[in-house]
């Protein structure tokens, strides 16, 4: 019996670890690679990505290398020192994306508490409406949010990316979801102490939803981090689009820096993890056990 | 400081559920009154219609002189003690008291006098920096209780406040709170359906069944005077035995008989049933277990379990197939020993079968809601005394 428990405490511990290990994969040789020179890069991955003749890429067998020969900066140099088109690309991705963070915890934190606070027949179907809309894949949005951006002139500006941004019923259903957790003698009381329903919402509601709204936030920062059809469709201006897009269209011979770039990329988000990683887990496991 | 007045007040729910049915009851300025029942009779519909968390559906209310039916729960000018104690769990126990406060906008420096004031009243003053989730049950209530008393309101509500708490505790808290009453005299309105809280805590308790109120009246008038069967089983532990009984009126020649044996009636009870006008027939007679002990003659009964509480036993037997409790002081009885039981004459109650209603206590009309005409009278004399005084002060 205990054997049988040990062999499948060992088994399971192998496949997690193959699983993890498959996971960080890329991410490690990202990060090792970048600090490779132009030169390993060719001569590890040039046969992917030479564009002369783009059959060897079935063909041949790239190199996985995880450790430099020669540790070197050069990449990064390029991109911070060399490259405005990466810095402007970056400044692009941090305006699209901090507005929309904002503005979408915002409106879903009030749309939320309107859920929370009043009950009906109407505000029941309108929450099991939001629920339709939230499985539904926002590629079927970009038609029309570009139909509707086009109508309001403001297509190839960021606020056609903004606007719809602000609304997004996943962030307003797991709100709703946690707000309704909030004793209502809690709410009843801040009345009888005198609050009205602003004070309601921001001293006693949002507070006790810290962990929710900052988990919402790292989420949507992700997504809207990593967008590439939204700005691809509804932003043209190549000027005007975010890094994530610029990612991909780098030049076959600058693999190098396609590395250093990914890796300056991942910084935002895993510094933003890191801050709230106590209160991610905590709005992520609060929100899990209420769909539970 | 103000009274507490409720019209036919009702409350209904879609339409279809009645929740409160006909309330009526004036609560004077600075007493204490109880609102007690069991699960589902309305009594927190009540307290929460005062504060305002529920709209009337028919009825005045009033506080003071307002009539407050639509008015907000933030200018009633009461607070409210939750069950759940309902701290915010965000902030420090000084905030906690200090949010009230901080929504009036008052000075920061009256504010930090009026904090400190309070948890001293309380003993709470080295928990001042602490949140919630760092205190015990008892520490909490303290604070639930330092935030309603912080703004002192014109009526103090509490809506069972003990019974999250432990038995040992909450017989603590309980003496804490009239202490505290002592301190704050103010009017108090209270929920619980621990019969032991009402007793000791109210100057007069209101019992509520299904929405209805059953009897309003002092501590012991409610155990001594039960106006009906609801009232009677309510109130006391171990509850009343309800045996069956033939009552015989022939002039003034009153006879009860009760398991083929007849009980004795004392003078004074036999006067209130002559008072009454009471006719014979069935009756269910009501005898407290404290009021029924083993005797030469009476009851024929055998003896089933014996309870031992210390200074006392409790002792089930079955009247025929009733069982009835006696509390007996120590006298030794077997099981299936048979035995008979007599109540004691002048403590024995009687209900109509049929309406549950009490045979020797009548509803008292002092303690439902005055009428307006009443009201108005009394609020004439209150303007009256008032002007005697301030003219006595003149000369």
């Amino acid at each position: 019996m205990r054997k049988k428990r040990i062999f499948g405490r060992t088994a399971i511990f192998i496949i997690s670890a193959v699983f993890a290990i498959l996971f960080l994969l890329p991410t490690v040789l990202t990060i090792s690679n970048s600090f490779m020179t132009q030169g390993e890069i060719n001569a590890n991955y040039g046969v992917i990505f030479n564009a002369d003749s783009p059959s060897s890429y079935t063909s041949e067998k790239a190199t996985l290398k995880f450790i430099p020969d020669k540790v070197s900066l050069q990449q990064y140099i390029t991109v911070l020192f060399k490259s405005p088109d990466y810095l402007l690309k970056f400044w692009n991705s941090v305006i699209l994306v901090v507005p929309i963070v904002i503005l979408q915890v915002g409106t879903a934190a009030i749309a939320a508490y309107g859920f929370t606070r009043w009950r009906g027949k109407l505000i029941s179907g309108l929450f099991f409406f939001y629920v339709i809309l939230m499985l539904m894949p926002y590629q079927v949005t970009l038609v029309p949010n570009y139909l509707v951006s086009q109508w309001l002139g403001i297509l190839d500006t960021r606020w056609s990316i903004i606007l719809p941004g602000m609304f997004a019923p996943f962030s307003v259903f797991l709100l709703t979801k946690f707000m309704r957790r909030i004793p209502a003698s809690l709410i009843e009381a801040a009345k009888l102490d005198g609050a009205g329903e602003w004070q309601i919402f921001t001293k006693i509601c949002l507070p006790q939803c810290r962990s929710a709204l900052y988990s919402i936030a790292i989420l949507v920062f992700i997504d809207y981090w990593n967008m590439v059809e939204q700005p691809i469709i509804l932003l043209p201006d190549a000027a005007k689009q975010p890094l994530s897009v610029y990612l991909s269209t780098i030049n076959a011979g600058e693999v190098g820096i396609a590395f250093a770039v990914a890796t300056i990329y991942l910084i935002p988000t895993l510094l933003l993890f890191l801050h709230g990683e106590e209160y991610l887990v905590e709005g992520i496991a609060h929100q899990g056990s209420v769909k539970g | 400081m103000a009274k507490v007045i409720f019209e036919n007040i009702y409350k209904v729910y879609d339409k279809e559920v009645v929740a409160v049915k006909d309330f009526n009851l004036e609560i004077a300025d600075k007493e204490f009154v109880v609102l007690v029942g069991p699960s589902g009779c309305g009594k927190s519909t009540t307290l929460r219609m005062v504060a305002g968390l529920e709209e009337i559906t028919q009825g005045r209310l009033y506080i003071g002189d307002t009539l407050v039916n639509d008015v907000p729960p933030k200018d009633r000018d009461i607070s409210m003690v939750f069950q759940n104690y309902a701290l915010y769990p965000h902030m420090s126990v000084y905030d906690n008291i200090a949010f009230p406060l901080k929504m009036r906008k008052l000075p920061k420096k009256i504010i930090d006098e009026k904090v400190r004031q309070a948890a001293e009243i309380l003993d709470i003053t080295e928990l001042l920096k602490r949140k919630p989730k760092a205190l015990s049950g008892g520490q909490r209530q303290r604070v639930a209780i330092g935030r309603a008393i912080v703004r002192e309101p014109q009526v103090f509500l509490m809506d069972e406040p003990l019974s999250n708490l432990d038995a040992k505790l909450r017989n603590q808290m309980r003496t804490e709170l009239i202490k505290l009453r002592r301190r704050i005299n103010t009017t108090f309105i209270y929920v619980t359906h621990d019969q032991t809280e009402a007793m000791t805590l109210g100057d007069r308790i209101v019992i509520m069944d299904k929405g209805v109120v059953q009897q309003v009246g002092s501590p012991r008038q409610v155990f001594d005077e039960p106006e009906n069967l609801f009232v009677a089983g309510f109130i006391g532990t171990p509850q009343m035995n309800f045996i069956d009984a033939e009552l015989t009126v022939e002039g003034e020649n009153i006879h009860l008989y009760a398991g083929g044996q007849e009980i004795e009636i004392s003078p004074n009870r036999r006067e209130m049933l002559l008072k009454n006008g009471v006719s014979g027939g069935r009756v269910i007679l009501g005898v407290r277990p404290e009021d029924i002990f083993p005797a030469e003659r009476g009851l024929a009964a055998r003896a089933d379990v014996s309870e031992m509480l210390g200074s006392t036993y409790n002792l089930h037997a079955f009247v025929g197939e009733t069982e009835i409790v006696s509390q007996t002081d120590g006298v030794k009885i077997a099981p299936g020993q048979d035995l008979f039981l007599m109540p004691h004459g002048d403590r024995i109650h009687l209900f109509d079968p049929d309406t549950g209603e009490s045979l020797l206590f009548k509803r008292h009309h002092c303690s439902a809601s005055p009428s307006a005409e009443e009201r108005e009278m009394a609020r004439a004399e209150e303007l009256i005394s008032i002007l005697e005084q301030e003219q006595a002060n003149g000369e």
